[in-house]
């Protein structure tokens, strides 16, 4: 659930109780109110804490009118303001809106549901205008991509085209609620990133943080990816800014198509391939085929990947981003001369990536002590039985309660005393306040960006070897490719022949940076990352430049 | 300007519990927190009343009528809009009429919240 601060400045207590208890009722999200009965006790609140928007009424014992809302507007600057008042005056409103408010809502005309509405799109829009290419991850991917070229001496006229995607799509659609007279507005984005190496490849993500920026990131670490596994494909992502877990399957389903409308014109299974990803499953993806398909006028299975199997979706799709990260974390366990079944390990995420990568290490006698999923982490230093902790999520939803271990934080997770250490489920986890206490020698990372930079290097400093997001994830893709492969030829493999193939693609990756960490003296990352550069750089510079 | 809440019922309390968390009994929950402030308003506007105050007079006023909106006390919420009106006007000689109607409406409204069926309406 998404958390918001609003500051309510109302100079009457029992509307400003009525409005804390209207914004708790929200599903959605969770509103976290400081109140001030008075315009300068407001501004003052204001400056103690950070505010994601106000609520406002007008009349105060020491402001009144328009006069209030000016002086609000000066003192928060961009947070974004609506106004609760009860003064019903069309040229007010009016002016109140021009002069910057996010809405102007009049007290006894509205319900729970339109005051937290209102508060929700202000937010929305104010982050949609400010915050589009300001997003860390982006920053990360830049950062990152920046110091592999530096490192290689890219050509700058490749580096510059490089660092921002070829083609952005940024669309806003509706789609009607349960309810039927709720429509919602959401963002939704696809970008790609290069268009040189064959169509491009990427997931759609549903998660109430998506911006351009962040879609952009995991756009362009799936072309390094795509490259390093030597897929002919561009990277590409998608996303739609919603919490999907507030979806009923029926809104899903109309979200799904609406958004597959939008970007109809940029994906195809020559042009771009869409895949799950955070937020969406096998289901979106057969949603997404579907509305493809009755716009073609034909089936088009190999328009996505990880579909269901019975549509053309491939076996061993559904496991193959945590089933590729233990095979790598197989190669790099013979690399460090480890056995195995000699070692514990914590894996923080539960999800797919999470959960699968979980169950292969259990498989291969390597004792998983610790996981983790959003309500809590489990610690037992003797063992977990992930079937027990798979039946307990299937019949609570979460992971909390779980009673045959030790209750941790996501963050005392990352500190535990272990082996292997798989971050597999948000970004920016391992960080420079905690990388120094990271106890394991293998970090082998499932999620997309959970190492920023600064981590980067205390964790090689401490020689921890790393096995980069772009190359410890990318079983996800290199499955897609054999789908899509297997889509484009109406022909259909084996789950042996998909594991096997998955497995020497994998180890061929890992032997490719591996050689390139010994022989130009680099880290496991940046040895992985200059691989995929390298390839797109040979590509864009083979085909030249039109006209 | 279209301030003027026609309705002639003391309190819909259908309409209130579609706005406030908990239905009716959540409306008649916080009813004593209402009428506490509705009464200390009423009281600070007959104190800015006696100072010749118009602006606090406006201020109380207008308080009074935005909790009695939410509550949808619609004669509270009309009778608190005319002394505002006449706070706003700079004017206060006309005030005296509608600050004890007010009052009277206030009292109304606690008679009818306190349990008095037969005045409710809605």
């Amino acid at each position: 659930m998404e958390n918001v601060h609003i500051l309510l400045i109302e100079d009457s207590a029992i509307q400003a109780s009525v409005i804390e208890q209207q914004l708790a009722t929200s599903p959605t999200v969770h509103f976290k109110v400081t109140k001030a009965l008075t315009l300068a006790d407001g501004l003052r609140r204001f400056t103690d804490d950070h505010v994601d928007a106000v609520l406002l009424d007008l009349n105060l014992p020491d402001s009144s009118g328009l006069e209030t809302f000016g002086r609000t507007l000066a003192a928060v600057g961009q947070v974004p303001i609506v106004i609760l008042t009860s003064t019903d005056d069309m040229t007010v409103g009016a002016r109140a809106v021009e002069g910057g408010a996010a809405s102007y809502l009049v007290k006894g005309q509205v319900d729970a549901s339109q005051i937290i509405r209102s508060l929700r799109y202000a937010i929305q829009r104010h982050r949609a205008e400010h915050a589009e290419w300001d997003s860390p991850m982006f920053h990360l991917a830049q950062q990152q991509f920046l110091k592999s070229a530096q490192i290689m001496g890219l050509d700058d006229n490749v580096r510059q085209r490089l660092l921002f995607p070829q083609r952005t799509m940024s669309v806003t659609l509706p789609f009607r609620r349960d309810d039927y007279q709720y429509v919602e507005n959401v963002f939704g984005y696809r970008v790609q990133h290069v268009l040189t190496m064959g169509p491009t490849k990427g997931g759609v993500r549903y998660h109430e943080d998506v911006d351009l920026g962040e879609v952009a990131a995991l756009a362009m670490w799936m072309s390094w990816k795509c490259a390093l596994m030597h897929l002919p494909f561009g990277g590409a992502k998608g996303g739609v800014r919603i919490d999907p877990t507030w979806l009923s399957r029926n809104e899903m389903q109309r979200l799904t198509r609406r958004y597959t409308i939008e970007i109809i014109d940029m994906i195809g299974p020559d042009r771009d391939i869409p895949a799950p990803d955070m937020g969406t499953n096998e289901q979106v993806m057969a949603w997404m085929m579907d509305t493809y398909s009755q716009q073609i006028g034909h089936s088009v299975p190999a328009v996505v990947t990880g579909k269901p199997v019975v549509l053309g979706g491939s076996l061993g799709r559904r496991e193959a981003t945590g089933h590729g990260l233990v095979y790598l974390i197989e190669e790099t366990a013979a690399h460090l001369r480890l056995n195995l079944e000699d070692t514990t390990s914590v894996v923080q995420g539960f999800g797919n990536v999470g959960s699968n990568a979980a169950h292969f290490l259990d498989k291969l006698g390597s004792k998983v002590v610790a996981v983790s999923d959003v309500s809590t982490g489990i610690y037992n230093p003797n063992g977990l039985s992930l079937s027990s902790i798979a039946g307990h999520i299937r019949e609570n939803g979460f992971l909390q309660g779980y009673p045959d271990g030790d209750a941790v934080t996501n963050a005392e997770m990352l500190e535990l005393e272990c082996d292997i250490l798989a971050p597999c489920a948000l970004q920016n986890q391992l960080t420079s306040a905690n990388a120094g206490r990271v106890k394991a020698k293998i970090v082998a990372e499932g999620a997309n960006g959970p190492t920023s930079l600064e981590a980067d290097e205390i964790l090689n400093e401490r020689g921890i070897f790393v096995i980069p997001d772009i190359l410890g994830n990318a079983g996800g893709v290199t499955v897609s490719y054999f789908e899509w492969v297997q889509g484009m030829q109406n022909y259909t493999w084996t789950l042996d022949e998909i594991n096997d193939r998955l497995h020497k693609t994998l180890h061929v990756a890992f032997q490719r940076a591996l050689d390139r960490t010994t022989s130009d003296k680099l880290d496991m990352r940046t040895a992985a990352t200059i691989e995929g550069i390298d390839r797109v750089a040979q590509a864009k510079l083979g085909r030249g430049l039109f006209p | 300007m279209n301030e003027s809440p026609t309705d002639d019922y003391v309190i819909s309390f259908s309409e209130a519990a579609r706005r406030i968390p908990g239905g009716i009994d959540g409306v008649k929950q916080m009813l004593p927190d209402l009428m506490q402030e509705c009464t200390q308003q009423l009281e600070a506007v007959r104190t800015a009343f006696a100072a010749d105050d118009a602006d606090k007079v406006r201020l109380g006023a207008h308080t009074i009528k935005g909790s009695a909106a939410v509550f949808s006390a619609a004669r509270v919420a009309s009778a608190a809009l005319e002394v505002e009106e006449i706070g706003r006007s700079g004017n206060l000689d006309a005030a005296t009429i509608a600050i004890e109607r007010l009052a009277a409406e206030l009292d109304l409204l606690g008679q009818v919240t306190a349990g008095d069926p037969g005045r409710q309406q809605n």
